[in-house]
């Protein structure tokens, strides 16, 4: 299980396409942070006795209040020390306020760092920009040399839009080759994309099954977010709407009043009662938890006849609600998006598999992959710590 | 923009995890930084992964060969109707008179093709409609089916195969719903050929090897439908039509085995 907590609805940063805008909602108090990490310890050793519970520091921008993420890792480990329960910990940041005694300090080294970029400059300094309306790609090429050097495993955040989706495919391969390996893409459902936007998209895809296939072929270790979850999705028939948004289950945000949702993306500046869940001092809702959860599981009737609806994300209802403002109304940008990528995967996957791919077979074949994959990580490290 | 439900996708030439229940020699491939990875083949070990490395051959080494395809070459409209607004209808070759064009014009390149040598046990194959294009929309998938597909004819030592799409061919291939019902049957066998020659290039093969996707050339029966004014010899006009129609055959195999030698295949 996991737990968001929204630190502070501000941000330092003006991304123009950001969800959580305008920044109200102000920040979280000491009260309300250690009643929610209280109140998901409690459900989870009720719900998931014995396994490790996920503490993720959200915003807003969640390194301008740094004070907070040192109190709710002080306030975890004691409760760690007296009942035993597991935390492990991530952020999500912008960057910009990413130093380097936040990545070494013993007290957050643990913390799990993944950062927001868009690539290109062309494409990044279009859309995240500061309070000035300047672009953001200088003051972070220093970062990304210091969080990759501090935790080389960092996933990078991207998204693009249809005003910068010809720079998509050049933006992936430029934070590839800056040495993010874990590269999590998603256009930005939100925004009008037209015909012209999305057959750029298409394109911008086809370029990258080019790259995949011969990184793959090169046996690079790597994971690019859209291509392996689609890939999956037809390796492990099912796993995509086992994986979807549980929406409330196995994650609760935390407003920074308090006010309990099932999603960041419905946090906003914590005064939307429609898909509250209830609040940390009164606890959860239960019935409203559960009711959004069903309702999120039911087969929207516009995919019902669909041949390619349980390969899909539109079981997300969070994605559905950025987008369309409700959680059972498919997004027909996701919708166009997926008739896009899914085939685009398939011919680079069958290719991988033709050509008997090792890494390809055991990446998405081997269930011990992980296990693996970090034991080579590990023996690497090792490697050049001599 | 409306959400648009995916009528129909065919399934992608890779299998679901479930295979390795049939085929766990899968597994036993490697990565090449592993290999050499004392920890990482300690791990391996430690979870049954590297016990398969003594299994008898079979899936994981049985397809490993690579199928390399040449492009359509485009001689002739392969297009055509019959029906009722269809005045200049397309006249067929056979699969047998396009197997002797083909044939003689291999061996100028000392390509000798026989039949009946390979066949390759999926290919995905488009299926076809006597309404309309094989080809799909902009951005949309081509309607396939995975079949066997027996070539019509391998040159057994050089590896070169050809598959000639026919008449027959479309009929034996036609979608299992047909389309809707139209007084005109159109046939589109160089969409049908450009859409097998992608299933093609994703086909497993035993062994290596280099295969064209050639197709009838469809010429029409009148160079010039203002022949009909003067009166038509139907039966010389087909004749005719076939002799223009193997020419444009010939061409397609001069096409290839340009492409052959552009290759170093030959």
């Amino acid at each position: 299980m996991h737990l968001t907590l929204h630190l502070t609805a501000r941000c330092n940063l003006r991304c123009r396409y950001c969800y959580a805008a305008p920044h109200a909602g102000g920040d979280m108090t000491p009260e309300v942070l250690r009643a929610a990490i209280d109140m998901a310890v409690a459900m989870n050793q009720r719900e998931r006795p014995g396994l490790s519970l996920g503490i993720v520091f959200f915003g807003g921008e969640p390194l301008l209040r740094r004070d907070l993420i040192h109190q709710a890792l002080a306030w975890c480990r004691e409760i760690e020390t007296s009942t035993g329960q597991l935390f492990h910990y991530k952020i999500t940041t912008n960057g910009t306020l990413l130093d380097e005694e936040f990545l070494t300090s013993p007290e957050t080294r643990d913390v799990f760092v993944a950062m927001s970029h868009d690539g290109l400059r062309e494409s990044h300094d279009a859309h995240r920009v500061d309070a000035a309306g300047q672009g953001t790609f200088d003051r972070l090429e220093p970062v990304i040399d210091r969080l990759l050097a501090r935790r080389p495993y960092a996933p990078v955040l991207l998204v693009t839009n249809p005003d910068t989706v010809q720079y998509f495919a050049n933006s992936v391969r430029y934070l590839h080759r800056r040495g993010f390996t874990y590269l999590i893409t998603t256009p930005n459902y939100g925004a009008e994309w037209d015909e012209r936007s999305l057959a750029e998209l298409r394109r911008q895809y086809q370029s990258l099954g080019g790259w995949y296939y011969e990184a793959m072929m090169r046996e690079e270790k790597f994971y690019f977010s859209p291509f392996e979850v689609k890939i999956g999705s037809h390796v492990r028939p099912g796993s995509c709407k086992a994986e979807r948004c549980e929406l409330g289950r196995t994650q609760i945000s935390v407003a920074p009043n308090g006010k309990l949702y099932p999603c960041v993306q419905f946090v906003g500046d914590g005064t939307d009662d429609e898909y509250a869940i209830g609040d940390v001092f009164s606890g959860i809702d239960a019935e409203a938890r559960w009711r959004l959860y069903a309702a999120n599981g039911e087969e929207k009737e516009s995919c019902a006849e669909c041949a390619i609806r349980d390969r899909c994300n539109h079981y997300c209802g969070c994605l559905n609600r950025q987008a369309t403002g409700r959680i059972d109304r498919v997004s027909p940008v996701l919708c166009a998006h997926e008739r896009i990528v899914i085939p685009i995967a398939d011919r680079v996957a069958e290719r991988l598999f033709k050509k008997r791919n090792a890494l390809f077979i055991h990446k998405h074949y081997n269930e011990l992959y992980p296990i693996v994959s970090l034991l080579e990580d590990t023996s690497r490290a090792r490697a050049d710590m001599r | 923009m409306r959400v648009q439900p995916v009528r129909r996708y065919t399934d992608p030439r890779y299998p679901a995890a479930s295979a390795l229940d049939t085929h766990p020699e899968l597994l036993r491939l490697l990565p090449r930084r592993w290999r050499s990875n004392s920890l990482v083949l300690a791990g391996l070990a430690a979870t049954g992964g590297l016990l398969l490395a003594g299994c008898r051959p079979s899936w994981a080494d049985t397809f490993e060969g690579e199928l390399k395809v040449a492009p359509i070459f485009t001689h002739g409209d392969g297009r055509g109707a019959f029906g009722c607004v269809a005045v200049n209808p397309p006249v067929f070759l056979s699969e047998e008179e396009a197997r002797g064009v083909i044939i003689e014009e291999a061996k100028t390149a000392g390509i000798v093709f026989e039949t009946d040598v390979l066949t390759l046990p999926e290919v995905r194959v488009p299926e076809t409609t006597e309404n309309g294009s094989v080809l799909p929309d902009e951005g949309e998938e081509p309607r396939t089916k995975v079949r066997e597909l027996k070539l019509d004819g391998t040159d057994r030592e050089r590896r070169i195969s050809f598959e000639y799409v026919s008449q027959d061919d479309y009929e034996a291939w036609k979608a299992d719903d047909g389309g809707p019902m139209s007084t005109v049957s159109s046939f589109d066998l160089i969409g049908t050929a450009k859409v097998l020659r992608d299933g093609l290039a994703v086909a497993h093969a035993a062994e290596d090897g280099t295969v064209a996707v050639l197709y009838d050339p469809m010429e029409r029966y009148l160079e010039d439908t203002d022949q009909v004014a003067g009166g038509v010899d139907w039966q010389q006009a087909e004749k005719d039509a076939k002799e223009r129609a193997k020419a444009q055959l010939r061409k397609q195999v001069k096409g290839f085995i340009e492409w052959l030698k552009a290759e170093g295949v030959i």
